[in-house]
């Protein structure tokens, strides 16, 4: 479809790299009253990616609702990146999403095929996902904005926490880094239109092949990589499982032109931000040093990244033949230790 | 040296860096170019910006809203050329106290056998790194640039000269040329110009 707006034009910050800080987020709901409820199996103080709920022995809930403004110009494929982000965080506790609900934000820019491509985009990614869009909400705004809220199903003896990680365990990443970065560049008109074609057809793919492939095998964390960036994900895990990440640098996927372009200064906020968040609790192992360009990658804000799973290293290579059918670009990334000094050893 | 100054004043990133590649990449000689921005990110990207085509940057804070980036570019058309078209005459007078710069232009020491050839290296960087002083610079280029990758047996000892504040600096077109641009994990990958200007200020040069 043409159209003569860009979207990204309509936007302040892209995608994921607008989300709000962690520490900012604690700060704000700090104090508020809170009922307890044994059944909630993952609440907000987990720092997970949704909330699970137990509703009898067979069956948890999962909740989760995630939108951002346009990270591409295409509307079509904006709709798709968006509602396969939102799901993401169900697949990454290990579950199915079922149903969803549509949530929109419309500027007075947009004409309203515009508005239409974006909701397109939507619907199909819930269909892919064997999912029902069954509602939703718009408003009017100064910005657009969409995304979904989602209902997914998981059994509750097989939640998958990003807080289960066990010394021995290996680490799979299952889509490449960089797009925060390589997405930054195309806003400046300095990326690859190629390139950036495989980007936007990673960003809208479904973490569904990775999970489908994953609750095969005896996982002990998953999580999705989004906008706290690889560093910030590993670091949550790491310290919630109690357990030292050892990312092996060289193996992590990584679009290449994301190297060169953050080597020339193309780097979003929310990169410096993660590092802020992340670099203290991190550590090179002896000997080793990093290009500045990879460390940027490494705190790059991701938009519907792909998951991070760790599992018993004996399974890590039958997991990752079996990944690799559904999600060529998965790679093993690291291992995970006793806790040591720091949560993360970068090798 | 002429001066030109970008005023990015209000933008965000990634505008600041653009404003200011296209400024270096409007040059035709060398100058300085003189970028105002009022936040820190952008400060830290336009140093990235910089170090990428191997030119000197300083940076100035004028408070907490107010920063002044100063990158000297060194030869034309910025990062486009990586060649000698714009370089200064040089001037050799290499017999007052100068600087002590370390030549590395191959991963091996001497001719004969290249087994051998990389144990000498090996010892000869780690003796370098003992040296009291340390010398002031290292270039590494060719075959010099495989030294500064992590698997090189000469890594560690670079790593600890670079930590010590010796600066080393590794010939971009030559990591290019062995596919090695985004494993060299020490020192500053630089050009032509940067190269012949440390070599040109050396009071001393020493080559395995």
């Amino acid at each position: 479809m043409e159209t003569n707006i860009r979207l990204t034009k309509l936007a302040d910050c892209a995608g994921c790299g607008a989300k709000v800080g962690a520490g900012t987020l604690a700060t704000l709901l700090e104090g508020f009253r809170t009922r307890q409820d044994d059944r909630l199996l993952v609440g907000y103080e987990r720092s997970d990616d949704a909330a699970v709920y137990k509703i009898n022995e067979e069956t948890a809930v999962i909740e989760t609702t995630d939108f951002f403004p346009p990270i591409v110009d295409d509307p079509f494929l904006y709709g798709q990146i968006a509602a396969a982000n939102a799901m993401s965080d169900v697949y990454a506790m290990g579950g199915e999403p079922k149903l969803a609900l549509n949530i929109m934000c419309t500027s007075k820019e947009m004409p309203s095929e515009t508005v239409r491509e974006i909701l397109r985009g939507g619907y199909d990614k819930a269909y892919e996902a064997d999912a029902v869009i069954c509602g939703g909400h718009t408003i009017k705004g100064a910005e657009p904005l969409y995304g979904l809220a989602v209902t997914g199903f998981v059994h509750p003896d097989r939640v998958l926490l990003n807080s289960g990680a066990r010394p021995g365990d290996v680490l799979i990443l299952t889509k490449k880094l960089g797009v925060g970065i390589l997405t930054t560049a195309a806003k400046a008109d300095l990326a690859d239109p190629a390139v950036m074609t495989a980007v936007y057809r990673q960003m809208a793919t479904l973490n569904k092949g990775a999970r489908d492939a994953a609750v095969q095998f005896p996982v002990n964390a998953c999580t999705d990589v989004t906008g706290f960036s690889l560093m910030g994900h590993s670091c949550e895990m790491a310290q919630g499982s109690g357990v030292t990440i050892h990312l092996q640098t060289d193996r992590i996927p990584y679009y290449k032109e994301a190297f060169d372009a953050a080597a020339m200064g193309l780097v979003p906020e929310g990169a410096y931000r993660n590092r802020a968040f992340a670099e203290p609790h991190a550590a090179y192992a002896p000997g080793r040093g990093i290009p500045l360009a990879l460390e940027d990658i490494l705190y790059d804000p991701q938009t519907s990244g792909g998951l991070l799973i760790a599992l018993p290293e004996r399974e890590g290579e039958e997991a990752l033949r079996r990944m690799k059918a559904a999600v060529p670009d998965a790679e093993i990334i690291g291992y995970v230790t006793e806790a040591e000094e720091k949560a993360i050893i970068l090798e | 040296m002429e001066k030109i100054v970008v005023d990015a004043m209000g933008k965000a990133c990634p505008a600041p860096v653009i404003m200011t590649k296209k400024a270096i990449d409007g040059l035709s000689e060398a100058a300085v170019v003189e970028t105002h921005v009022d936040n820190a990110i952008a400060v830290e990207n336009l140093k990235r910006l910089a170090s990428g085509i191997g030119a000197e940057v300083e940076t100035e804070a004028d408070g907490e809203s107010h920063y002044v980036v100063r990158i000297k570019t060194g030869y034309a058309n910025g990062a486009a050329s990586d060649t000698l078209v714009k370089a200064p005459v040089l001037q050799f007078d290499a017999c007052g106290p100068g600087k002590t710069v370390l030549q590395l232009s191959a991963d091996v020491m001497g001719a004969g056998n290249d087994e051998l050839g990389k144990a000498l290296m090996k010892a000869f960087v780690y003796a370098a790194s003992q040296l009291d002083p340390l010398p002031d610079a290292v270039v590494c280029y060719n075959g010099g640039v495989r030294l500064t990758i992590p698997e090189a047996d000469t890594f560690a000892d670079l790593k600890a000269m670079e930590e010590a504040g010796v600066r080393i600096i590794v010939c971009g077109t030559c990591a290019n040329f062995y596919g090695l641009t985004e494993k060299v994990a020490v020192g500053t990958i630089s050009n032509m110009y940067d190269i012949l200007q440390t070599l040109n200020e050396a009071g001393r040069i020493i080559r395995p």
